[in-house]
């Protein structure tokens, strides 16, 4: 369970900017949540409510993309999105690949006022 | 600005004014504290030629036996230190002492993870920079210990026979950033159905430049591969 580290991670780093910018109040957050993150989506959103009490975020409303894995082929070049974590071309079975979305853990943007 | 180094951490430019609710794009990492005190740890660990190991696995795969063994193979050639990751307890540390290294518990209580302000605050109290190894045993969890990056140069991986072969395909996010995976208990193979040829496709399915280690901390079984690899890029 370490989505409240990451919720915490997001929390400090908004309330820093709102600290800055001079926001009172955080209306809405959106992150981007590659599924090669290793945080999962729902325990985030479990944790959420209670992370962000009696903080600038407190009762914001959560919104995550999550993003698929897309690999892309050295050798083919071609790109391939595996359902099951693979790093391995589908069109020409190389395990040379570079890994183009999925790693994502990004905090894409907030509604603040 | 970092009050350290006078870097910019993220440092993103967005505007807003004060009467409406604003949208304002951040495209900023969640981890970026995080990563910015690892790096300052890489950096210390850099400037101190020091070669710093990040041991994961799942609860009681072997980490803290096969470090007991590596002191007692290694300690009287390296600098050898090692911290060790649990939520409580000092056992870890107990079993290590004396073994031939300089060693340190750190507990964590709730956190399921070490992170890299952990590693931060034994700069000093604990990391002298004269050490030329410093392991890190990270708290026994295949998952969340691997989003977190303390600064090491090298994440290894455990992976004990008493698990299964599927496990790297259970979790590869750890699997897929260790530049090693040391299987370790081979000295069990001949009790259990579990298939070496088998876990090592796995691995190289979610991570095809892995080196592959076998090991037995009992038999002492692939231990001096397992010490070379700690040296080579030491010596
Ligand atoms: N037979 C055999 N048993 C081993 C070997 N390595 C570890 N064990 C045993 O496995 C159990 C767990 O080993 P530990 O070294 O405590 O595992 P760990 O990964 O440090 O565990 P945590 O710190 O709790 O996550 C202990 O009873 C060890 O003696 C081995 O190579 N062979
Ligand atoms: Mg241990
Ligand atoms: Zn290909």
């Amino acid at each position: 369970m370490h989505e409240l580290s990451i919720a915490r991670s997001v929390i400090n780093s908004v309330e820093k900017i709102c600290h800055d910018d001079h926001f009172g109040k955080v209306s809405e957050i959106t992150l981007d949540i590659g599924t090669m993150s290793g945080v999962s989506k729902s325990a985030l959103l479990f944790c959420w409510p209670l992370a962000t009490k009696q903080t600038l975020l407190e009762e914001c409303h959560l919104v995550i993309n999550e993003i698929p894995l897309t690999l892309e082929c050295l050798a083919c070049n071609l790109k391939s999105s595996p359902e099951v974590f693979i790093m391995c071309c589908e069109h020409c079975g190389s395990g040379q690949v570079r890994i183009e979305t999925g790693n994502e853990l990004k905090i894409k943007n907030m509604e603040a006022y | 600005m970092c009050q350290d180094c006078g870097c910019h951490e993220g440092g993103k430019d967005y505007f807003h004014d004060h009467e409406h609710s604003q949208s304002i794009e951040l495209e900023k990492s969640i981890l970026e504290h995080n990563d910015h005190i690892a790096h300052h740890n890489w950096h210390y660990f850099d400037d101190h030629k020091m070669e710093v190991f990040n041991l994961m696995s799942s609860p009681g795969s072997g980490k803290t036996r096969l470090l007991e063994k590596t002191l007692q193979m290694l300690g009287d050639k390296k600098k050898i230190s090692v911290l060790v990751g649990d939520q409580q307890t000092d056992n870890d540390a107990q079993r290590l002492m004396g073994k031939g290294g300089r060693v340190k518990q750190i507990n964590t209580y709730s956190s399921c993870h070490l992170d890299a302000s952990m590693i931060e605050k034994e700069i000093g109290p604990f990391i002298t920079g004269e050490e030329e190894i410093l392991i890190i045993e990270n708290i026994g969890n295949l998952v969340c210990p691997a989003s977190f990056e303390l600064g090491e140069k090298h994440k290894v991986a455990l992976l004990s026979t008493t698990e299964g072969e599927d496990k790297p395909n259970k979790y590869p996010v750890l699997f897929h950033k260790a530049s090693v995976v040391v299987i370790t208990k081979s000295d069990l193979i001949p009790y259990l159905e579990w298939d070496l040829e088998k876990t090592k496709q796995n691995i190289r399915m979610i991570n095809p430049n892995a080196r592959i280690i076998l090991t037995s901390a009992k038999t002492g079984e692939g231990m001096s591969e397992w010490c070379d690899y700690l040296c080579q890029k030491n010596s």
